[in-house]
């Protein structure tokens, strides 16, 4: 085993390692099999210097040390691996999905409301199961330009967002934005 | 360079993404203390043996609920504890009204815990081991003495240690490396 490996164990113990120097543990641990002893023996210099003799007695030695840490990582290794898919990764992605819903629910509301402005392009409303085809050989229509809504349609809009607020209030956790009543 | 807690905060990162052998390096950090911690509660090895382990499972099945939010040592140390004390429990036996500090855990003394009648043979086995390792100190350079001293002794960073011996940081570590190899060969005959 190289010193240099060592020099990491020694500072690990200490909290000194770098970042690179825990990669380069976690490369060779498994090869270097004197690696896991090391840190062992260290922690039990450590030990005798800094416990009375009473103590240090009490606590197993390097051997036992070893064949205790074999036997956990042994039932680690039984052990479920975590994933991404694992609980705690699933919670960054509630709030992510919301957002998502949220995303969806204002495009679809936006376009429906576009939509109810006026007749659909003649492109459109006559070649609606062709959509796709249009959009490769057709050339890009421009994109509709915002308008104000009239009176009705304005509180339409109102009563489709209360409603999302509501909904997004009803379930608590999944970090929806929330949107001022009125709006 | 880093201090250990971000190093920690790394390690349990990567066990959260499925690197197991990132729990390895934890374990093999921490294995020594948590044993020294449980020790001081239960008093046959063998139970000891069986209660570190169930701890570091415990921490293990727990670790994606760690957030970082306390240091890893501490919130190990309060699952070996809690370990301990339910293993007492369940033996009939009393668990100590008081609980060891988080940073005394392996060390000073605490009249409060159970207490120990040591064999005859380990108190012999241990008085060798220490004074092996008391003699390897003697026999150091001085530099490495005092670097190591400071460090075991004292428990001062490698920066602090650096401050006193007016050296490099990468010096500091290199000495106390060094200091812990020339104990290691000394006691390498040693029967572990």
């Amino acid at each position: 085993m190289s010193g240099k490996l060592k020099e990491s164990v020694s500072a690990l113990i200490d909290d000194e390692a770098s970042e690179i120097e825990v990669h380069r543990l976690l490369r060779n641990l498994d090869s270097e099999q004197d690696l896991k002893k090391t840190f062992f023996i260290y922690q039990q210099i450590r030990s005798v210097l800094r416990n009375p003799s009473d103590k240090v007695q009490r606590i197993p030695g390097v051997d036992q040390q070893m064949k205790l840490f074999q036997r956990i990582s042994d039932a680690i290794d039984d052990e479920e691996t975590f994933t991404i898919d694992s609980p705690t990764h699933r919670n960054w992605l509630k709030p992510v999905a919301g957002l998502a819903v949220a995303a969806t629910l204002l495009m679809t509301v936006g376009i429906v409301f576009n939509n109810e402005t006026g007749p659909l392009p003649d492109s459109i409303s006559t070649n609606t199961p062709t959509i796709a085809q249009n959009v490769d050989t057709q050339p890009v229509e421009p994109e509709p330009e915002l308008r104000e809504l009239d009176e009705e349609k304005q509180k339409l809009l109102r009563e489709y967002l209360n409603k999302h607020d509501r909904m997004t209030r009803l379930k608590g956790n999944t970090h929806l934005v929330n949107y001022p009543p009125g709006q | 360079m880093t201090t250990g807690e971000p190093s920690d905060q790394q390690l349990v990162e990567r066990v959260k993404r499925g690197d197991k052998r990132a729990f390895d390096i934890l374990q093999l950090k921490y294995q020594h203390k948590i044993t020294g911690l449980v020790s001081r509660y239960i008093k046959d090895q063998d139970e000891v043996l069986d209660v570190t382990q169930e701890a570091f499972i415990k921490a293990y099945r727990a670790i994606s609920g760690f957030r970082g939010e306390s240091a890893f040592y501490t919130w190990l140390y309060r699952i070996a504890i809690n370990t301990s004390k339910n293993f007492l429990v369940s033996k009939s036996r009393r668990p100590p009204d008081t609980d060891i500090d988080v940073d005394e855990g392996e060390f000073q003394d605490n009249s409060a815990v159970l207490r120990d009648t040591e064999s005859p043979e380990q108190a012999l086995v241990t008085k060798e081991l220490e004074d092996l390792i008391y003699s390897a100190i003697d026999d150091l350079p001085e530099e490495l003495k005092v670097a190591v001293t400071l460090r075991e002794f004292e428990g001062l960073s490698y920066e602090d240690i650096a401050g006193v011996m007016e050296c490099p940081v990468g010096t500091v570590r290199s000495r106390i490396f060094r200091a812990r190899e020339a104990i290691e060969n000394k006691i390498s005959r040693f029967g572990q």
